[in-house]
């Protein structure tokens, strides 16, 4: 019974996690948001496609620097540095210029933001392979209990699954933290494109 | 264009100049900020932050308007804003992580989600006392009170139902299974029908009050757009029934639906994770909360067209336009 008990329990520890990725059907995926695996130009743009440029690596090199700046160094994408990065074009490159700028910066959030989501479900592979280790202790704890082993065999396995419950909490605490970052990102993103967007020439 | 949404000084201008001789306030809950934006519908601005509890998200007003009910789902009640002097007045008992809540036909009775307890909690507004709890399903949200004041629906994210509670009895006597994660319900004016979003399941469900059966499912699918992205949950009907608008989350669309055919009009680009949405009292705009971009975004229901873009709080979620 004891036993039974300990097993539920840290499979209680996990609950609220396991939960939300089987809702979302990826056993990995541990957060209350739905796993959206990229940001789609069309979420957050609709200005012209990249398709429609004819001579994309014009752009490239100037959009490089502030890709860079922006994705690389969490800098937020400033009105000064548009209007330099656009007077660097003729007027009738301008909202090519500006569709390759956007384009750039998505590829490059979606590329940061993949990466986290990878980090995420590593974690939550860990942790489920922790609470199995504290499943384990908490199996041999019963059993040292019931065949009556030294106090000192049982202190051991008791100090094993006191860390391991520990680290397990400290873990835990990371997920609202974790679950965030893909959001961040998006948001950036976001800022991104509006910032571009009202700088298109209609 | 997306400038329209963000840049919209000029078209703004022209909109003050349409707002109606009588003037209306727009409530919105910061999830992540514990305060309420305010809203003024003559500048569109935001004209005062209220604090308020912790992680603010459904809000009702009270039958007379004066009185806002805002869930404070990590302080486990529901906070009671006076609207005249912005001041919170009273608290009630809400049970744990209350997220939403509909008030009934009468005005006298608060029905409120608690998500961490499956139970829907009843409050009696004239002792503000709780008087029972409902059993429902699984991290209980969407509620939504027939015209009729006959039923009560009730959606559970994971257990993936649409409850009807009859509120003579107060007992569940149907149980509809709908799509993935179901959010929002909210019937028809002419009380015919409940419809349900699934934010998982990516559709709406349609269901007949009389034999409490899905007659449609309504599909979303916008070029360009992964289907993962396309997730509804907040739901309006216009007041005649025609329309109904429909927030699509990450996917930042409102979709315009036919509510005669069941058909989308138009999918409308609004700010980022659009959550929930209101009607001013003409029917002339909607208001909807955007939890990414940390706005609301308004739009023209004539034209179909995102006139506006009012910068609020952080973690927008909830809102009501007060007349």
């Amino acid at each position: 019974m004891l036993m039974k008990t300990g097993i539920l329990l840290s499979l209680v520890l996990l609950a609220s996690y396991v939960c939300s990725a089987q809702t979302q059907q990826d056993p990995d995926w541990p957060c209350i948001q739905v796993l959206v695996p990229e940001i789609s130009a069309a979420s957050i743009w609709d200005g012209p496609s990249i398709e429609e440029i004819a001579d994309p690596g014009i752009f490239r090199p100037h959009a490089r620097e502030l890709v860079s700046a922006v994705v690389e160094k969490h800098e937020p994408l400033t009105e000064s540095q548009l209007d330099k990065y656009i007077a660097r074009f003729d007027a009738d490159q301008r909202n090519a210029a500006l569709t390759f700028l956007f384009n750039s910066l998505l590829d490059s959030f979606n590329s940061k933001r993949h990466g986290q989501i990878k980090s995420i479900k590593l974690y939550t592979k860990t942790q489920i392979k922790s609470a199995r280790v504290i499943e384990r202790l908490m199996e041999q704890k019963v059993e040292l209990e019931n065949r009556q082993a030294s106090a000192e065999q049982l202190a051991e396995v008791e100090s094993q699954l006191h860390w391991q419950k520990r680290m397990f909490k400290e873990r835990e605490k990371s997920f609202d933290y974790l679950c965030e970052l893909p959001q961040e990102i998006a948001q950036q993103a976001g800022e991104a494109a509006r910032a571009i967007s009202a700088k298109l020439a209609y | 264009m997306i400038d329209n949404l963000f840049t919209a000084g000029g078209v703004c201008g022209i909109l003050i100049l349409s707002i109606p001789a009588h003037a209306y306030s727009i409530y919105v809950s910061n999830e992540k900020d514990n305060t309420l934006s305010v809203i003024d519908s003559e500048n569109l601005e935001v004209v005062e932050t209220i604090e308020i509890g912790q992680r603010p998200r459904g809000l009702t007003l009270s039958d007379d308007n004066n009185l806002l009910y805002v869930c404070t789902s990590d302080d486990n009640h529901v906070e009671v804003l006076d609207l005249d002097s912005h001041k919170v007045v009273n608290t009630l008992p809400s049970g744990p992580d209350p997220e939403l809540m509909a008030l009934g036909p009468d005005g006298k009775l608060l029905y409120i989600a608690n998500e961490d307890d499956n139970l829907v909690t009843v409050v009696d507004l004239e002792t503000n006392s709780m008087t029972t709890q409902i059993p429902v399903g699984i991290e209980p949200e969407g509620m939504g009170v027939s015209p009729d004041g006959k039923w009560l629906v009730n959606t559970s994210e994971t257990t993936n139902m649409a409850h009807f509670i009859n509120l003579e009895n107060l007992e569940v006597e149907h149980n509809v299974l709908v799509d993935t994660r179901p959010r929002v319900a909210q019937f028809s004016p002419d009380g015919s029908e409940v419809w349900v979003s699934a934010e998982i399941g990516g559709t709406i469900s349609v269901i007949n009050v009389d034999t409490k059966e899905i007659t449609t499912k309504i599909k979303f699918e916008v070029a360009g757009l992964q289907p993962e992205e396309i997730q509804p949950v907040g739901l309006k009907f216009s007041a005649s029934g025609e329309r109904v608008f429909a927030a699509l989350g990450p996917s930042s669309r409102v979709a315009v639906i036919d509510a005669v055919n069941y058909e989308v009009i138009k999918y409308l680009l609004v700010g980022q994770r659009v959550w929930n949405l209101d009607f001013s009292p003409d029917g002339k705009y909607v208001f909807t909360t955007n939890g990414i971009s940390n706005d609301v975004s308004v739009i023209d229901t004539e034209k179909l067209r995102v006139i506006k873009s009012i910068k609020v709080g952080r973690l927008p979620w909830g809102i009501v336009v007060r007349p």
